[in-house]
């Protein structure tokens, strides 16, 4: 049980570590999009998070509010692998080709990473935004009377 | 608050002038004596029943409603205590809630101790007057 | 019991602003709530329905202040959010922000009105701030 005195600061902070994660987490496909082959043999799979809204159960009930602060903001529920078969390559002197010359690449899409990337940043930085805002807003009040 | 508490204490003051005295007491005042800085001692104070019918209408109507008073800035004193504590485990996230609570007791009770300086000096009035 | 208190703080805009903090704040946490779950796959955003302040404003012209003790704003689901992602969820984020600053504001106007009524009462019992 903490002191909670900045009125969303759950879900936000909630918001800044799952962007976070995101954001790792396409880093590292971005950053594997040439790997045919990892440390189990096998070609890089793009990675996912899965994002699910978090909802807990309030300390107080109060007559009247009902259900409220029940949203606690997201959540990481899951990072998995995008099973989507990656192009196959016609290159036989690649020293992971198969015995057809074939080589199957990662199936990570540079543009499309980016795009997410883009879109993790803007969220991040809304949600820091959001924190300072709300920060701003305890302190108005606690200069109430003064 | 050293000037404040050197004055006389009401219930100094009651005791002095038993026509103040209502016809009963509640035990309910001991517990609001700390806060009130000496208002009122139910066994320290005889009741003398010298009063004339005039007096018995106009003194108890005071005193109740004095007493009414410490009782009601007690209870905001415990609704803001309640807030505050509610806020400080994290059972609550209303810290405007704690504040304004706090601020509407800490008002009520200035008005409570501007009151009663103003009875003191009254009565130091009273008692400076020539007879 | 608490009568002689109770005319204290009973002053119209007090009240209504005490109220209005509450529902304020309570924006800002939906609000904050849609923000954190901007790319949350079929979220819905959620904010305080309107009929909280048409209410408010119909208690007030009746003069009805029992009335506005006991509104008590609540948060749910907007219905007319309409998606902006093909995964369903609602949240814009420009709006939404816009929307967050412009509640904040409002939040610190509330505090200075009540903090001001508190002064006023301070001022006027003791002589001085």
């Amino acid at each position: 049980m903490t002191m909670n005195l900045i009125p969303g600061v759950e879900s936000t902070g909630s918001a800044l570590s799952a962007e976070k994660i995101r954001l790792e987490i396409i880093a590292q496909n971005i950053a594997n999009s040439n790997t045919t082959q990892d440390a189990n043999g096998n070609v890089y799979k793009r990675k996912e998070v899965a994002f699910e809204e978090f909802i807990k159960m309030p300390e107080r009930r109060v007559p009247g509010y009902v259900d409220e602060n029940l949203y606690q903001g997201v959540k990481v529920v899951d990072v998995y692998d995008d099973q989507t078969p990656g192009r196959m390559i016609f290159n036989p002197g690649h020293p992971h080709a198969n015995k057809d010359g074939m080589v199957e690449m990662p199936n990570v899409d540079v543009s499309r990473e980016m795009i997410d990337l883009i879109s993790a940043s803007r969220a991040y930085e809304a949600n820091l935004s959001v924190v300072k805002t709300s920060r701003r807003m305890a302190q108005q009040a606690l200069a109430i009377g003064r | 608050m050293d000037a404040v508490s050197s004055l006389p204490s009401l219930n100094e003051l009651l005791r002095q002038n038993p026509n103040l005295n209502p016809q009963k007491f509640s035990p309910k005042l001991n517990s609001e004596s700390q806060l009130a800085g000496g208002l009122s001692s139910p066994s320290a104070v005889p009741l003398i029943d010298k009063t004339t019918s005039v007096d018995r209408v106009t003194a108890p109507g005071f005193a109740d409603m004095f007493q009414k008073f410490v009782k009601g800035v007690d209870y905001k004193k415990k609704v803001s205590a309640k807030e505050t504590q509610d806020l400080i485990l994290g059972r609550s996230d209303n810290i405007h809630e704690a504040v304004v609570k706090s601020e509407e007791a800490k008002v009520a009770f200035n008005l409570m101790i501007e009151v009663r300086n103003k009875l003191v000096d009254s009565y130091k009035e009273l008692m400076r007057m020539q007879v | 019991m608490t009568a002689i208190l109770d005319n204290l703080y009973s002053q119209e805009n007090y009240l209504i602003s005490k109220k209005l903090l509450d529902a304020t704040h309570l924006r800002h946490e939906a609000l904050s709530n849609n923000l954190a779950n901007v790319e949350t796959p079929g979220f819905k955003r959620r904010d305080l329905p309107e009929n909280f302040s048409v209410e408010l404003r119909r208690a007030v012209d009746r003069d009805d202040f029992r009335r506005v003790k006991q509104l008590y704003p609540r948060s749910v689901e907007d219905r007319n959010a309409k998606p902006v992602r093909i995964d369903g969820n609602t949240v814009q984020l420009d709006e939404e922000l816009l929307a967050m600053n412009r509640n904040a504001l409002n939040y610190e106007y509330l505090s200075n009105s009540v903090g001001g009524t508190l002064k006023e009462l301070t001022l006027a019992i003791k002589g001085r701030v």
